[in-house]
């Protein structure tokens, strides 16, 4: 196994370079979604491809192209939901509004229907979007930080193995010693048992400490950045466990991934 | 991280969000460098902004599942422009055409240079990846410029010259370490 582990390394600057030939290719594509220590160093092999893209002259697309891309784009089936539930919510407060003027002046009924409708259709907008920028803040400072923890001088990997609980999962903490901040990838974990969480441990001083507990994403992924870990010589290993929804204090469930 | 790459991964995250503003953006950032990535390799302008169209069209439907541990917006770019420019060439027996042409431009050593460099404004970062390239061993540069500029495999490097496919790879990554200390920050 680690000389297969070797050997998958070795393969990781052909395949940024896209010299691999099937099944190579696919190979590497496998262990990348198996094994997230990984991707932290093709991510390293991609900075090279990169760089060597700008020794290449740029050629500035032609404006066709471009117009053609930015109207070939399909929507987004979140936002057409949101877009729908809008039309109706619009809809159902036009209706009421439209009741009531039913008993109010004639005169005065379009141009207040118009102006009523307008503020709660704006209204309606402005919580959404108020709602989908909070989403998209947190989504991006959680990207942001944890490139950081990556990035950071002295950043040190640990690879949690799936036990026999969850052979096929595979995770890696990335700690940077100097924040005393970690992120932790995982990847194909199924979906925790009903009532039922993951959570994230290290174990420091002999003493298991709680990382925080996380939820699995639809293609088996979890991300979780934990702040004030212990410092680094004292962490003597990561496990995770399943526990009761919210998390607990000291482990008290199934170990399935430890490193 | 750089101030640039943080832009790029918020404009990223806000298309995720369904944002064709951020999204056009990032395109206006990036097009002519992937652009140009294209033509090198498929020599054909019209087909590559077709391929420059396919790989922004999937960086849209997959803006979603980008890891910023993988590499930059940039880097994940260019790697999913090159892959499908390689897809073309491998299937479509465009192989030949590109063969021919890069053939004319054989440097004297052998190797295969970027194109029309003396052309363009040559910028300092620039200078220096092409400073790193002309400071590898000979044997490690040819083959990682085979792989590189022409898209080739690393069999199809083994076979164009004449090596066993082990000494290929091992020069690419023996290369490729190389000038990754070399343009280290």
């Amino acid at each position: 196994m680690a000389d297969r582990d070797l050997n998958l390394r070795e393969l990781l600057p052909l395949y940024a370079l896209g010299a691999l030939e099937e099944p190579e290719r696919r190979e590497i594509e496998a262990e990348l979604e198996r094994d997230p220590s990984l991707e932290a160093e093709l991510a390293r092999w991609v900075a090279q491809v990169e760089a060597l893209a700008e020794t290449v002259p740029p050629v500035v697309p032609s404006e066709t192209v471009r117009a053609r891309l930015l109207a070939a784009l399909p929507p987004r089936a979140a936002s057409e939901g949101a877009r729908s539930w809008m039309g109706w919510a619009a809809a159902a407060v036009l209706a009421l509004i439209a009741g009531w003027l039913a008993w109010g002046n004639a005169g005065l009924r379009s141009e207040l229907e118009t102006r009523l409708s307008e503020r709660d259709a704006e209204a309606i907008r402005a919580v959404r979007l108020a709602s989908e920028l909070a989403d998209t803040r947190a989504r991006l400072e959680r990207l942001v930080l944890a490139h950081e923890i990556v990035a950071a001088p002295g950043a040190r990997g640990v690879r949690l193995a799936g036990l026999a609980g969850l052979p096929g999962a595979a995770a890696q903490t990335y700690v940077d010693p100097g924040s005393r901040r970690a992120v932790f990838y995982a990847s194909r974990l199924p979906p925790a048992p009903e009532e039922r969480t993951y959570q994230l441990w290290f174990i420091a001083d002999g003493k298991p400490v709680s990382a925080g507990v996380f939820e699995v994403g639809p293609e088996g992924e979890a991300t979780l950045l934990v702040e004030d870990v212990a410092p680094m010589d004292s962490i003597q290993a990561w496990a995770v466990t399943v526990e009761p929804e919210g998390g607990v204090p000291q482990p008290t469930g199934e170990m399935v991934l430890k490193g | 991280m750089d101030a640039e790459t943080a832009q790029d991964i918020r404009l990223l995250t806000r298309a995720a969000g369904g944002d064709r503003t951020a999204f056009a953006d990032l395109f206006e950032r990036h097009a002519s460098l992937v652009l140009g990535v294209l033509v090198s390799l498929v020599r054909d302008r019209a087909a590559a902004e077709e391929l420059l169209q396919d790989t922004f069209l999937q960086a849209w439907n997959e803006a979603e599942r980008y890891r910023a541990v993988r590499g930059t917006p940039r880097g994940w770019l260019v790697m999913m422009a090159r892959s499908r420019a390689i897809d073309l060439l491998r299937s479509q027996g465009a192989r030949m055409k590109r063969e021919v042409a890069v053939g004319s431009e054989l440097l004297g050593d052998g190797t295969v240079g970027p194109v029309g460099t003396g052309e363009i404004e040559a910028d300092e970062r620039r200078r220096a990846v092409l400073a790193a390239l002309q400071g590898l061993p000979v044997e490690q540069r040819q083959c990682i410029e085979l792989a590189f500029y022409a898209g080739l495999s690393h069999r199809q490097v083994a076979d164009r010259l004449e090596q066993p496919l082990g000494t290929v790879k091992s020069r690419i990554l023996l290369g490729m370490r190389r000038l990754k200390e070399a343009l280290a920050p």
